[in-house]
């Protein structure tokens, strides 16, 4: 079992959470228990169950996708009523995020509210430094007290689901490796966060169940977590907007590949040598390649699609898009500055 | 003659509803400074000496100790202005941004859509609430990152400050910075206090500049207006009592400086200030 102590309180093992979530909930008697759709989560919440027997765990179910201000206010009367400030979040972004808004509003009211995260998925595991809700800008919420990594609750994920995410979160950490803020460790963190991704995530989609991959999936999953300290920008901006339109079948994380290999030729002169180092990184060290073609080769290599076109987005829409990138708060964490015009360009570039 | 509509102070600085028609004299201060157009004539900001535009397209950012002054274009109509003081600290812990405390990439910011909406928020709960709502400081956080992250931003032709402008700072001035704050109500000559500092009177200039930014005459008057704007703000000492403490022989110069440094009349000024100090 490993306990790091970067930023929050995160243990990280197999079987973590019979091993460490009893440990961490040890002074409470009864607790919320937020949970979402995530793929594998009635397992892990099964598990949480049993390891948690003397806990009283009253449960709620928070919609899927991004969490939201109106949720968190409906939470609030929950909490009140309830009267526990202890809340564990079982499940994925939509879980964990929410309960870190609702920890956030319960802060602001002068209240105290102990967070434990159980992640199910492939994400910032509840790391990164801001929560977007649905219905409003970013915001810097508190990290959950506690964070029970355990990388075996991506044994029950479908491949194609950890392909798409585990992409969107290596280009979070690529985007906050390149972003002009200065934070010399979680630019080291970012990096590493894509070494282990592009080392292993081939791995786990070539021999699913592969415990060692998974592991380290998940482990690339919180490093680049740990990295958002630092704000992602453009690709983010961009991808949001589509999101909601997205034919079934496909995922948000799909979108990022293609996206991200448009952005990071329209960056280029504002990056520097940063995207060589990544670009480096992605290769593993083969030759001199663009981050862009490198992004797009690995999407390759993973079956994920490469152009807008292949997911089927209609491209008479770019200009809404574009409008609604260039005026996002995300695209003012791109190191370029971004206008419809720019966001246009870069559309067509990624289709 | 110019006039401040609505004043907040609070644990981030100031910010300040101004309609300005009225140039200012050359001042800095140790705030990060935001100045948005929010309606009336076009104007100019003049920043290390070079003019820089204000209108409803362009606002500036002016870095701490950056030497500057409003500069009007058309003196018949006033413009209003959303004028914020941003304190480094504030930002730093409402940001996490590791470095940079608050120095701005560029002394432009482009009012697309979202700054555009911030300021509008922003002057809207200042003029309405002077600042009491529970809103304010939260959008007045989102707008100061919003308009930071953008001057930090690439843009082709763009110009982008040398990143690290002033650095170490040599002891004789660190003294001198030290001396300036504990004298500031008693006369103060800045020969005596280059000379306290074991520099020559033109060396200490010179060094000054170089180091700080700014010439000490604008340093200590920056420390003026702080102190003043302080004890302005705490509403216990007459205004004349307060400009005679820092030095000023006489109420009409205190009121004169005061109005070129910061505005607005010092008396005008304590009016307007409605939010807490912290």
């Amino acid at each position: 079992m490993t306990l790091i102590g970067y930023l929050t309180r995160t243990h990280f093992a197999e079987a973590a959470i019979e091993d460490a979530l009893p440990e961490e909930t040890g002074a409470f008697s009864n607790a919320l228990l937020l949970t979402d759709a995530e793929p594998g989560v009635e397992a892990a919440l099964d598990r949480v169950r049993e390891a948690l027997g003397r806990v009283a765990l009253t449960v709620r179910n928070v919609p899927a996708g991004a969490p939201s201000r109106t949720e968190t206010r409906a939470l609030l009367v929950w909490l009140h009523e309830t009267g526990t400030n202890a809340l564990l979040a079982v499940g994925g972004e939509a879980a964990i995020g929410q309960a870190r808004l609702l920890a956030a509003e319960v802060s602001r009211q002068g209240g105290r509210l102990t967070v434990i995260a159980v992640p199910v998925g492939v994400f910032d595991l509840g790391l990164g430094r801001h929560v977007r809700p649905r219905d409003g800008r970013p915001a810097i919420c508190p990290r959950p007290d506690r964070v029970i990594v355990d990388p075996t609750v991506l044994e029950h994920a479908p491949i194609r689901r950890i392909a798409a995410s585990a992409m969107e979160i290596m280009v979070h950490a690529i985007e906050a490796y390149a972003s002009p803020s200065y934070n010399p460790p979680a630019d080291g963190l970012a990096l590493e966060a894509v070494r282990r991704m592009t080392r292993w995530l081939p791995v786990v989609l070539g021999a699913p169940g592969h415990r060692e991959g998974l592991r380290e999936v998940m482990a690339a999953a919180m490093t680049a977590g740990l990295a958002l300290e630092k704000a992602v920008g453009g690709v983010d901006a961009l991808a949001l907007p589509i999101e909601p339109e997205l034919r079934a079948g496909f995922l948000p994380g799909d979108l990022h590949a293609p996206l991200l290999a448009a952005v990071a030729d329209f960056n280029a002169q504002a990056v520097g040598d940063r995207y060589a180092a990544l670009a480096t990184t992605l290769a593993s060290g083969q030759g001199p390649v663009s981050l862009s073609t490198g992004i797009s080769a690995f999407a390759r290599g993973i079956g994920l699609p490469m152009s807008l076109r292949e997911i089927g987005i209609d491209r008479d829409r770019f200009d809404r898009f574009a409008e609604m990138a260039a005026n996002d708060p995300a695209a003012l964490a791109n190191p370029r500055r971004l206008t419809p015009g720019d966001c246009r360009q870069i559309l067509e570039a990624a289709w | 003659m110019s006039v401040a509509h609505a004043v907040a102070h609070g644990a981030f600085g100031r910010a300040c509803l101004y309609e300005l028609d009225r140039p200012m004299v050359p001042h800095a201060h140790r705030e990060g400074h935001l100045i948005f157009h929010v309606r009336g004539p076009a104007a100019k900001v003049v920043i290390d000496g070079r003019a820089y535009p204000l209108n409803p397209f362009e606002a500036t950012a002016i870095s701490p100790w950056q030497p500057h002054y409003f500069l009007p274009v058309d003196q018949r109509v006033p413009t209003l202005t959303l004028v914020l003081y941003i304190r480094p600290g504030w930002f730093v812990e409402a940001s996490g941004q590791a470095s940079e405390i608050l120095r701005f990439g560029r002394p432009t910011v482009s009012m697309d859509d979202q700054i555009g909406r911030l300021v509008a928020e922003t002057a809207r709960l200042l003029a309405a609430h002077r600042g009491d709502d529970g809103n304010f400081e939260d959008r007045l956080g989102a707008l100061t990152q919003a308009a930071f992250d953008q001057t930090w931003q690439w843009q082709a032709g763009g110009r982008a400050e040398e990143r690290a402008r002033f650095g170490f700072r040599d002891f004789r001035i660190r003294r001198a910075i030290n001396l300036l704050g504990e004298t500031l109500s008693e006369p103060i000559d800045l020969g005596t206090i280059s000379r306290a500092a074991g520099l020559s009177r033109p060396h200490f200039f010179k060094l000054f500049r170089e180091q700080v930014g700014l010439p000490p005459t604008l340093y200590l008057n920056a420390l003026r207006m702080e102190r003043a704007i302080e004890r302005l703000a705490r509403g216990e000492e007459t205004v004349s009592e307060i400009g005679l403490d820092l030095g000023f022989a006489t109420p009409a110069s205190f009121s004169r400086f005061f109005i070129a440094n910061g505005v607005v009349p010092p008396s005008a000024y304590r009016r307007s200030v409605l939010g807490a100090v912290h």
